[in-house]
């Protein structure tokens, strides 16, 4: 059975901006079912508003509405939707990555995939008191950058799907 | 084309179940699944527009990296705070 893995936004827009990072080899190892990707409202709507931003518009008129929408019918469909969890977790540096958090630990999730090292993948380190606290709680989960996610899968990624270094 | 699939007892009968409820056989049941699947774009696909609108837009990684997390920012002071 496919690991459930939650990605963190910048994944999404990394992927819909390029094919020639570990973001978009994230979400094609998702499409061919070697992982199953977890989403929630909560995130959708994050991924739905950050794609809709006049910033990104702006730059890249080929980003409509339409598109948008697109993209996101196609994210849940390589995902599992699941309701949004309930807090379980406090971040203490950044608590507006906790949706990404809950959602991991309401659904057992295997990996939580984000570049963000300051705010989450420091707690695998264990070396601060939340750090310790999340890996005894939740001893299943491992918070890893798209790179060692993918050196992670690498036994059964397919041809195509190399390794990748940030 | 003819593919033969082997499943174990306990796919079969959530197969089956599956089917008679939207009320098909299997095989129309499972035939509607392949279509559902190979007609949706996959992620190379659809993202090939914009992928190609940000290589042609001659922005730098460290560019291309701000117009991602900008927007992320933005969006969670303005629904967040």
């Amino acid at each position: 059975m496919p690991e459930h893995v939650v990605f963190d936004c910048t994944l999404f827009l990394q992927a819909a901006t390029s094919e020639k990072g570990p973001a978009f080899k994230c979400f094609t190892m998702a499409e061919q079912g070697h992982v199953t990707l977890l989403l929630s409202p909560a995130i959708l709507v994050e991924v739905e508003d950050v794609l809709s931003r006049p910033i990104l518009r702006a730059n890249f008129p080929i980003l409509t509405p339409d598109r948008v929408a697109a993209f996101i019918r196609k994210f849940l469909s390589v995902a599992i939707l699941t309701p949004n969890p309930p807090k379980v977790f406090t971040l203490p540096r950044e608590r507006n990555d906790e949706p990404y958090t809950d959602l991991a630990i309401a659904a057992k999730a295997r990996y939580l995939v984000t570049w963000n090292s300051r705010h989450l993948t420091y707690l695998m380190r264990q070396d601060t008191p939340e750090g310790q606290v999340f890996c005894q709680r939740f001893p299943w989960l491992k918070i890893l950058s798209p790179p060692d996610f993918l050196e992670q899968l690498a036994p059964i990624a397919p041809p195509g799907l190399p390794r990748e270094s940030a | 084309m003819t593919v033969t699939i082997a499943l174990p007892p306990v796919e079969e009968k959530k197969l089956a179940a599956r089917a008679a409820a939207s009320g098909q056989d299997i095989t129309a049941y499972v035939r509607r699944l392949i279509e559902k699947d190979i007609e949706q774009p996959s992620f190379a696909e659809l993202f090939a527009p914009l992928h190609q609108a940000v290589d042609a837009s001659g922005l730098g990684a460290s560019e291309i990296d701000s117009l991602i997390q900008q927007p992320i920012a933005d969006s969670r002071h303005q629904r967040l705070g």
